[in-house]
């Protein structure tokens, strides 16, 4: 099934032009569903969502590799796409709390049952250290303002400045701002990790 | 220590981290998900084609042909014209005929 699947969407994902043959879907999530996953899980600290999202995702990266251009990366879109589906998320969730049908939660708290790894070598001990981690750099993302939120969770799944300025459609001069500000208040949040 | 290297200890302390197993069902859910749309587009494409197709075949009968403008108007219209004319003729008196 799978191997079908990766067949069939093998030619409709293109890298860029010039680049060589394109990859395939099993070629794409291999290389980016982490990244897209963890970038989406910083952004709205919630296991759920960022299942969902990234999914989607991947489902639209399948479904519109003909209009992919390649004027940018594949990366780079691949992001911007994963981006958009966050602040469409975002922009429910927020309507959804004008309409009152749901409590606003810290989101942060309500995935870190979730955020626990499968098996952190089998010891409660490291299970309550990843989550303590865990809530600890979700904490510090969370209360960055949100345009330093983007770049940080963008930056921490290694894109370079360039790369980020070029998913957020911002100038390389103001991702480095951002950058910079967010860093500072990371830095300072979890000091005792670094 | 430098930029660069706040950088790489921050990316790391702040990566998320899952088991092999975790990735590998969200990659199983995806390829499946990818599965069923694409599933669904080879259904619904040709269904919403025929559909279409059908739409236009049960609409064209009704597609009246405009009727044509009928022969006898502008002779009617010369009809109404001469008969005002008549009531003018018939209002005048004879030795201005």
């Amino acid at each position: 099934m799978e191997n079908i699947i990766i067949d069939a969407a093998k030619a409709a994902i293109p890298g860029k032009a010039g680049e060589g043959p394109a990859p395939d879907l099993g070629d794409v999530l291999d290389e980016y569903q982490r990244r897209v996953y963890g970038f989406v899980l910083r952004l709205t600290g919630d296991a759920a969502a960022a299942d969902d999202i990234t999914q989607e995702t991947f489902i639209a990266v399948w479904r519109h590799a003909g209009c992919f251009r390649g004027d940018s990366s594949l990366k780079t879109w691949i992001f911007r796409i994963a981006l958009n589906r966050t602040r469409s998320y975002w922009r429910w969730k927020k309507l959804r709390g004008w309409l009152s049908l749901e409590s606003p939660a810290d989101p942060g708290e309500a995935a870190l049952l979730e955020l626990l790894p499968d098996d952190p070598a089998g010891r409660p001990e490291a299970a309550a250290e990843a989550a303590e981690l865990e809530r600890r750099v979700q904490a510090a993302i969370n209360a960055l303002p949100p345009r330093q939120r983007e770049v940080a969770a963008l930056r921490t799944q290694e894109l370079s400045v360039q790369e980020t300025a070029a998913v957020l459609g911002m100038a390389e001069g103001t991702v480095k701002a951002h950058w910079f500000e967010a860093r500072k208040k990371l830095e300072s949040a979890l000091k005792d990790y670094l | 220590m430098n930029g660069d290297e706040k950088d790489k200890r921050l990316f790391s302390l702040m990566a998320v981290r899952r088991g092999e197993a975790f990735w590998a069902g969200r990659r199983a859910a995806i390829i499946s998900a990818v599965a069923e749309k694409g599933q669904a587009r080879r259904v619904v494409l040709p269904a919403l084609g025929l559909a279409a197709a059908l739409l236009l075949v049960l609409l064209a009968p009704w597609r009246r042909p405009e009727p044509e403008q009928p022969a006898v108007s502008a002779a009617f219209l010369e009809n109404i014209d001469m008969l005002d004319d008549m009531d003018v003729l018939e209002a005048l008196p004879e030795e201005l005929l």
